[in-house]
């Protein structure tokens, strides 16, 4: 296998070598896509965030991350053994420029997914989302999505038809642009921005979407709410997007726009694994990591460790795995 | 219906929420108003900017609440700004506060009190009492705030003074989440004597929200209350930014479920959150988690308004005279003070207070410093713990789960650090043995290691080995430290990712009595290796599932009553808790989960040594890796006390 983690200096600490993302080999090479089963990118764009900025910082504050998940205890399973990929390093974004950020975001998201390999998008703000959907849905047409968040990113208050999109709507624009299959999506953890005009998700619910919300959640328990959630998503392509805050800000404090009563990072994988373990999920992306606020790099960590549970689920597929015993499926 | 307005949310003129400055009162249905004083507290004070900086938090939109499913606008409130205090003048100040917030309470208004050291509801508490008589206390804290030693009118009394002052009805109050600081049996029954109902931390851990919410409700009744919320209520991994932090909390989802779930069903005159310390916190994460609960809490008032509850204050004061008699109890009390104790950060420190000193004989514990880091793979930093860990104060005098003076009849010392060559970890392998070595021949007393990186563990195997022959092993981590790392010959290198490889390997370690717990990193090959000899091993995945009661059992089952050895890496932690570590891995436990699996595990078996090593105090936020270091050092001295006094006791020689 040529396409995996390069090996390091037996000898030298954990921080020699050239950052990579999972120290995977750096290659810009488009013939390379046809070798390999996803590729990683950072997308370093911060410019529509609506309160704290710095998460263009947040594919570096990945790459130098602590921790390498190589074997799987859930699925007794070493990924490199069945999938290759590279760090495909960052799209050229220009912050202060969303427009032809976008447009360069749109165009390597419908390369890779045109080349039939698994993006895995690093942010950079949640607005990174809606360009990601439209190179999707030219690529391989409509996809569902499965989206953890603490936000909606529906629209949070009430918004002029000329209103600039921010990292608040990304959502919202993919719908109004079709986009989105939004029957087969999911949108999860949600419980920041309460809005007057966002109080029952209109817009989320009325397209069709099913939202729900972090009280339901921490009351339903992870695994009825991830046999609803599969149930939905049933055999649609499915774009998978982690806002870190998803996660509490006691296991992720470094993100912009971060909400108290949110879930741990244990539960963030269980779920992940839950949902999506045999399903058609095409593509990736983890947003909003902000290492300006961090603490000990912990937010940092714990994205990194989402991006190998993704990534373990796609060997799964590729090592024929379509159940998770702990599960019961 | 209050204005709120709509643009960035960190522009133009800063007040809570956007809420109009000053509104006359009589339209109001709530206040707010920030009290900036912290001249009362005993930690590290910073709490007077916490108005200001709770005012700063994200988003000032007050909108729809969700959770509570009520228009928050339909009450209207207004910012009063900050109340004039006078730093370094308690009681003074005092005054001032209980002036405004007489003002505030003739207008029959609900106070919402943004802190200020939790001395500060002594004064709010003296206004209400003037007004609506003796009110039922809901205290959300760490601490019982009711100390009945020492300084008369600090953070650490004001219940205390409420109780003699009569401004609480014991009979119908309640306090959750207590947990902190030196606790004696005077603290213990004080409120339980006067029939207010307390739900200590580690009661918390098994309860779900409904059950404290019923609770609550049940004590409380329908009498009119005050609801006091300490940020130190919470884990300091999920509100750092606070002066006396104590490990072992619940997280902000469980505090806010419960104001939720009481907030609008009682009837409650006044709130305040006290003890945010902005410039201890970390990316606003204390800030936030105060906003969190003061919009839960503001909802909560717009509900009543909407259920019809809300019951405006008559504006005519019940028991006038209040503010008066208070001046004969501060008479009273600065007459007897007497000597102001010392500070208790002043002083030389020691861990946990014990006194340094060489001559160990007839000790019951020996804890010793072993600061070295060359051997860790990833981020160095742990030599500094020791000296680190020693500034903590945690070992309790009385053990509020085992119900015992765990101080009592029991001998600590501070070995100080051990000599450490640093040049070369094969030397500090040996210098650490020998030092242990020394040790263990002058005393049959507990060893506690404070390092330091994992590979120390090595050396103190090694040096149990000699006295008591190959270790019984309790392992909490989140790496295997069984890595399979040969140099060019062949042999395995001394690093902190690899001592129980070598413990196995030269026999130090009886790994059939041996079982890892938390495991949740490292390759087949490293587990393969361990249970090949033998080893127990309960992982992370698997631990998440199972309860801490059949883990503990597990553990229990598997050393039986051999001599054994308990390891602690810090990393078992979640890196939430626990971020001041070389090689934090997410996916892992809270504090609090693994304060209680020790206690669970550990009473009762033949311990002969503990180490707590890989606290790196400079990745750390707010100390709280530290705090929870200590923490499980004082654990292990609370179990070892306890099998000494408690077991020893009834396990009578007749059996």
């Amino acid at each position: 296998m040529k396409y995996v983690p390069q090996k390091k200096r037996r000898l030298g600490p954990a921080c020699t070598g050239i950052s990579t993302f999972l120290d995977l080999p750096y290659a810009k090479d488009a013939k390379i896509l046809e070798e390999i089963d996803f590729a990683i990118a950072g997308v370093p764009f911060d410019t529509l965030v609506t309160f704290r900025p710095g998460c263009r910082f947040g594919p570096d504050a990945i790459r130098n991350a602590y921790g390498a998940q190589l074997y799987s205890d859930a699925f007794d399973l070493t990924l490199f053994d069945h999938i290759q990929g590279i760090d495909y390093g960052d799209i050229p974004v220009q912050c202060g420029f969303p427009e032809p950020s976008a447009e360069n975001i749109t165009n390597t998201v419908k390369e890779m997914a045109g080349a039939g390999i698994i993006p895995v998008l690093v942010g950079g703000d949640h607005s990174i989302a809606f360009p990601e959907l439209l190179g999707y849905k030219e690529a391989i047409g409509k996809v569902a999505i499965l989206h953890f968040d603490s936000h909606s990113d529906t629209g949070y208050h009430e918004m002029a038809p000329d209103a600039p999109r921010d990292h608040g709507t990304p959502f919202k624009d993919a719908i109004e642009n079709d986009c989105i299959l939004t029957d087969h999506s999911v949108q999860i953890g949600m419980r920041g921005l309460t809005g007057a005009v966002a109080k029952d998700y209109s817009f989320a619910r009325g397209s069709g979407m099913t939202v729900i919300t972090a009280e339901a959640l921490h009351k339903m328990d992870i695994y009825t709410a991830a046999e609803k959630i599969r149930g939905i998503l049933g055999d649609a392509p499915v774009f998978v997007s982690f806002d870190i805050d998803f996660l509490d800000p006691v296991y992720a404090p470094g993100t912009g726009t971060p909400e108290g009563g949110g879930f741990s990072t244990w539960e963030a994988l269980e779920l992940l694994r839950c949902c999506l373990i045999g399903k058609n999920f095409i593509g990736f992306d983890l947003v909003e990591v902000n290492p300006q606020y961090d603490s000990g790099d912990k937010t940092a960590i714990a994205g990194k460790r989402l991006i190998y549970e993704f990534l373990t689920l796609l060997a799964c597929r590729k090592a024929g795995i379509t159940s998770y015993e702990d599960f019961g499926i | 219906m209050t204005e709120t307005v709509k643009k960035q949310p960190e522009t133009g003129f800063n007040t809570y929420k956007n809420l109009p400055y000053r509104a006359d009162l009589d339209t109001c249905d709530y206040v707010v108003a920030g009290i900036g004083f912290d001249s009362a507290t005993s930690g590290s004070p910073g709490t007077r900017f916490a108005p200001d900086a709770i005012r700063n938090c994200y988003w000032k939109h007050m909108g729809y609440n969700q959770n509570l499913e009520v228009e928050t606008s339909l009450a209207s409130g207004t910012d009063y700004g900050n109340i004039e205090v006078k730093h370094g003048y308690i009681l003074p100040s005092f005054h001032m506060i209980t002036s405004a917030m007489k003002e505030f309470l003739s207008h029959g208004v609900v106070t919402v009190i943004l802190g200020g050291d939790h001395s500060v509801t002594l004064p709010e508490l003296r206004a209400i009492k003037e007004y609506y008589g003796p009110v039922a206390l809901v205290h959300f804290d760490s601490h019982r705030d009711v100390r009945c030693f020492g300084t008369k009118y600090d953070h650490g009394t004001p219940f205390s003074r409420a109780v003699e002052e009569g401004l609480i009805d014991c009979e119908h109050s309640i306090q959750i989440g207590m947990r902190g600081g030196f606790h004696s049996k005077e603290y213990y029954d004080f409120a339980k004597d006067r029939g207010m109902k307390v739900i200590h931390a580690y009661e918390l851990l098994d309860m779900k929200a409904d059950a404290v919410i019923d609770t609550i409700l049940k004590q409380v009744g329908n009498a009119p209350c005050f609801l006091t919320f300490d940020i130190d209520f919470l884990d300091p991994a999920a509100a750092p930014g606070t002066g006396t932090p104590v490990v072992g909390g619940p997280e902000t989802t469980l505090a806010r479920q419960i104001i939720r779930g009481i907030a609008s069903l009682l009837d409650i005159k006044g709130f305040d959150i006290v003890e945010v310390a902005p410039d201890l916190d970390s990316g606003g994460l204390t800030c936030q988690a105060a906003d969190g609960i003061l919009v839960d809490m503001i909802g909560s008032i717009a509900k009543r308004k909407e259920l019809g509850t809300l019951r405006r204050g008559s504006g005519v004061p019940l028991f006038p005279d209040t503010e008066e008699k208070t001046k004969e109890f501060e008479e009273k009390n600065l007459a007897e003070q007497g000597d102001i104790p010392a500070f208790p950060s002043t002083g030389i420190h020691t861990f946990m207070g014990f006194p340094h000193s060489r001559d160990i004989s007839g000790a019951d514990a020996v804890i010793y410093g072993m600061p070295y880091d060359c051997a860790t793979s990833n981020r160095p930093g742990t030599r500094f713990a020791p000296r680190e860990i020693r500034k903590c104060w945690g070992f309790s005098n009385y053990d509020i789960e085992f119900q015992f003076n765990a101080r009592e009849n029991f001998t600590g010392i501070d070995y100080g650090d051990f000599d450490i060559p640093y040049q070369n970890v094969h030397e500090t392998i040996l210098a650490v043995t020998s030092q242990l070595d020394q040790i263990l021949s002058e005393t049959d007393g507990v060893t506690i290691g404070v390092g330091g990186d994992h590979a120390l563990t090595f050396a103190e195997l090694r040096s149990m080995k000699k006295k008591y022959g190959p270790m019984a092993f309790i392992h909490f981590d989140s790496h295997t430290d069984t890595w399979d790392a040969p140099d060019g010959d062949g042999n395995c290198l001394i690093t902190h990712g690899t001592p129980f490889r070598l413990a196995i390997n030269n026999g130090s370690l009886d790994a059939a009595h041996g079982i890892q717990i938390g495991l949740r990193s490292g390759g087949k090959t490293d587990h393969d290796f361990a249970l090949s000899h033998g080893m127990k091993i309960i992982k992370a995945q698997e631990l998440h599932k199972i309860s801490l009661e059949s883990a503990a059992q597990r553990i229990r089952d598997t050393v039986g009553d051999c001599p054994v050895f308990v390891t602690f890496d810090i990393d078992f932690i979640d890196p939430a808790y626990a971020p001041g570590t070389g090689t934090p891995i997410a996916g892992g436990f809270t504090t609090a989960e693994a304060l209680k699996l020790l206690r669970l595990a550990l009473p009762g078996l033949n311990i002969k040594g503990f180490d707590l090593v890989e606290v790196a105090p400079q990745y750390d936020t707010g100390n709280i890796t530290t705090l929870a270091g200590a923490r499980i050092i004082s654990e292990f001295l609370s179990i070892a006390s306890y099998n000494k006094n408690v077991l020893k006791q009834t396990v009578s020689p007749q059996g």
